[in-house]
C-alpha cells in the first residue's frame, strides 16, 4: 500500500530540495513538477529532516539522487550498510526515480565526499556493471547513472564515456541521468566539443536531466594555453551555453524530468523557482513544435 | 596497465596528504596541466569536508574564526576522514582531537563546546518520540508516585563541563559573547521533544535528579539523592522541567 498519492514525476522541471526552503515550500506550495534530495542527508533516525521531507513528499513526487554509493569504488561489493539505509528511504518515501554517479568516493572505508574519476576500461566496465546490478537488485528498482564532470583523464581509458554509459545500459538495464552542465564542464576541461558528446550520447535512455551552474578557475601551470578549468560547484545560475545544450537535447528527446541543482551559496526560493520555470519554458517550446509538425 | 585497485590507492594517497600534489606511481594521467587538474579534486575534498565540519560545529567555528578553524579542520580531516557518506554525522572524534590540539590550548573550553555540538546533532537526528503531558501523572494515585519510573526521550542527554558551556551556547544564540564568566562550571540537559532542540542549564542537585530519572531509578530515589546533595533542592521546579523539556515519554507504574 502506498503512503503517498503522487508518485510519478511528470516531464517538467524540479528543484533540488534544500533545508532553507522547507518552510517557504510548505507555505506557498509552488506549482512545480517535483523535488529531488540527496538521500545521505535523510539517513538519520528522526527529527526535522524527516518531518519536512514527509510533509513535502505529500505534496510532490520525489527523486533520490545518491552521492555516496561509490559505484566506481574498488571493493567487490557495495557497502551493505549504505545499501540498507538507501533502501529504507526508498521504501519510506516511494521515489519515482533513483540515481547515482559514474564515479567513486569511498576507499577502504573512508569517504572522500567527491565524485572521483575512473578510467573507462574493460575491467572498470565489468566492475561498474556488477555494482549497478547489485544496487538495482537490492533496491528492486532501476537506477539512473549520471555522467561526471571531469577535470582530468587517464592515459589508458579506451572507452569513450558515451560508449561506456551505453554499455552499462545494455549490460544492466540501468537508465541514464544526463547532466548537461557536466557535459559543458567536461568538454571545456578536456578540450572536446560539447555537442559532439551529445551526438554520441545514447539519449534514448535518458530518464532525467540535471541543470546547474559552474565556476571558472584560471590554470596556473597552463602548459597548453587552455586558460581555464570549469568547476562544477552548483553555486550559481545555469549559463546560456548550458541552456543551449539543454535546448538541443530536448529537441531530440522531448520533455523529460529536468532538475535545477543549486547546492552552494543557496539563493532565496524565487531565484530557484525561476530557474525551474526557464527549463519548463524550453520544454513547452518543443512540445508545441512537435504538435505543429 | 595498473589495476583498478592500485589506481584508487595511489589516487587517494595524493588526495589528502599535503604532498605529493599528484598521484605517484602507476596512475598515468593525461597531460597537460596535471597538477592543476588534480588540485581540483584535492581542493573539492578538503573544502567539502571543511564545510561539513563548519556546518556540524558552528559555535566552534564562531569562537575561533575562519582561518583558525580551517587549519584545525584540515589537520583533523587528514587524521580522521569520514567513514560514512552521512556527513551530518562527521566529527565524532573532533572534540577529542581539539582537546589534544596544542594551538587551541588558549581556548580550554573549545573541546567541550564541540562535545555540546555533537550532542546537539545527535538530539536533532534522534528517533522521534512523543513527549508525555504532565497532567498524566495527576491521573495516577499519589501514593504510588514515589515508586514511579519513567521512559525518557531518545534525544535526551546531559553534559557536565569545567567551563560555562551553557553561557557560551546561549551567547552564540544571542550573538553576544562578551559578558561570559569563564570561572563557572556548567551542566546542560539537551532534549528535542518536537522540532527544536532544547538546552537547559542545570545545577548540581538537578543534575543528580535528572541522571537518576534517565537511568530508570524511581522518582522517590531520585528525590532523595538530590536532597542529600542539596537540602534546598527545588523538586517542584525540576519535576516540572522534566515535562517542560519533553524529557518524559512514558510513566511506568509499579504493579
Amino acid at each position: 500500500m502506498s503512503n503517498f498519492k503522487l508518485k510519478k514525476i511528470p516531464n517538467l522541471a524540479g528543484v533540488g530540495l534544500k533545508a532553507q526552503h522547507y518552510k517557504t515550500i510548505l507555505q506557498e506550495t509552488p506549482k512545480l513538477g517535483w523535488f529531488e534530495v540527496h538521500p545521505e542527508n535523510y539517513m538519520g533516525a528522526g527529527g526535522p529532516p524527516h518531518k519536512y521531507l514527509t510533509a513535502i513528499r505529500e505534496l510532490y513526487p520525489l527523486s533520490l539522487h545518491g552521492v555516496g554509493m561509490s559505484l566506481g569504488g574498488p571493493s567487490k561489493r557495495l557497502d551493505p550498510e549504505h545499501l540498507r539505509r538507501f533502501k529504507a528511504l526508498k521504501d519510506r518515501y516511494e521515489p519515482w526515480l533513483i540515481s547515482e554517479h559514474l564515479a567513486w568516493s569511498t576507499h577502504e572505508g573512508k569517504f572522500f565526499n567527491d565524485l572521483l574519476p575512473l578510467p573507462y576500461t574493460e575491467e572498470t566496465l565489468n566492475h561498474l556493471a556488477n555494482h549497478i546490478d547489485e544496487m538495482q537488485s537490492y533496491m528492486g528498482k532501476q537506477v539512473l547513472i549520471e555522467n561526471p564532470s571531469a577535470y582530468l583523464a587517464y592515459e589508458s581509458s579506451p572507452y569513450a564515456e558515451t560508449e561506456f554509459l551505453d554499455q552499462l545500459v545494455k549490460r544492466t538495464g540501468c537508465g541514464l541521468l544526463l547532466d548537461v552542465n557536466n557535459i559543458f564542464v567536461s568538454a571545456n576541461n578536456q578540450g572536446y566539443d560539447a555537442y559532439d558528446y551529445l551526438d554520441a550520447y545514447p539519449v534514448e535512455h535518458v530518464e532525467e536531466i540535471h541543470l546547474g551552474g559552474h565556476s571558472v578557475e584560471l590554470i596556473e601551470d597552463d602548459e597548453l594555453g587552455i586558460g581555464k578549468l570549469l568547476i562544477d560547484d552548483h553555486s550559481s545560475a545555469v549559463i546560456d551555453d548550458v541552456w543551449g545544450i539543454y535546448n538541443r537535447l530536448i529537441a531530440k528527446i522531448g520533455p523529460k524530468p529536468s532538475l535545477i541543482e543549486w547546492d552552494g551559496d543557496i539563493p532565496e526560493w524565487p531565484t530557484l523557482y525561476n530557474e525551474a520555470k526557464i527549463a519548463d519554458g524550453f520544454m513547452k517550446k518543443h512540445v508545441s513544435i512537435k504538435v505543429k509538425s | 596497465m595498473a589495476s583498478f585497485k592500485q589506481i584508487h590507492k595511489e589516487f587517494v594517497a595524493a588526495l589528502l596528504a599535503p604532498s605529493p600534489p599528484i598521484p605517484k606511481g602507476s596512475v598515468a594521467l593525461k597531460k597537460p596541466n596535471i597538477t592543476s587538474r588534480f588540485a581540483v579534486y584535492r581542493n573539492n575534498v578538503i573544502v567539502g569536508l571543511i564545510a561539513a565540519l563548519k556546518s556540524n560545529f558552528p559555535i566552534c567555528y564562531a569562537l575561533v574564526g575562519d582561518e583558525f578553524f580551517k587549519a584545525l579542520a584540515i589537520d583533523f580531516i587528514r587524521k580522521d576522514p569520514p567513514i560514512s557518506p552521512m556527513l551530518f554525522e562527521y566529527g565524532d572524534e573532533f572534540a577529542l582531537f581539539i582537546s589534544q590540539y596544542s594551538p587551541a590550548d588558549q581556548l580550554p573550553y573549545l573541546a567541550d563546546i564541540a562535545r555540546l555540538e555533537i550532542m546537539w546533532r545527535n538530539a536533532y537526528h534522534a528517533i522521534d518520540a512523543k513527549p508525555l503531558d504532565i497532567t498524566k501523572i495527576q491521573q495516577i494515585d499519589s501514593k504510588k508516585h514515589s515508586n514511579l519510573t519513567f521512559k525518557t526521550h531518545p534525544s535526551a542527554a546531559m553534559l557536565t563541563s569545567d567551563w560555562p558551556i551553557y553561557s557560551i551556547w546561549q551567547g552564540h544564540e544571542d550573538n553576544n559573547m562578551v559578558d561570559i564568566d569563564l570561572e563557572v562550571e556548567q551542566t546542560i540537559l539537551i532534549c528535542r521533544p518536537n522540532v527544536d532542540v532544547l538546552i537547559a542549564n542545570i545545577d548540581p542537585a538537578a543534575c543528580i535528579f535528572y541522571s537518576a530519572i534517565m537511568n530508570g531509578q524511581t522518582l522517590g530515589s531520585a528525590y532523595e539523592k538530590s536532597m542529600k546533595q542539596e537540602p534546598n533542592f527545588d523538586f517542584n521546579y525540576c519535576f516540572g522541567q522534566l515535562f517542560a523539556l519533553g524529557l518524559i515519554t512514558d510513566i511506568v507504574v509499579e504493579k
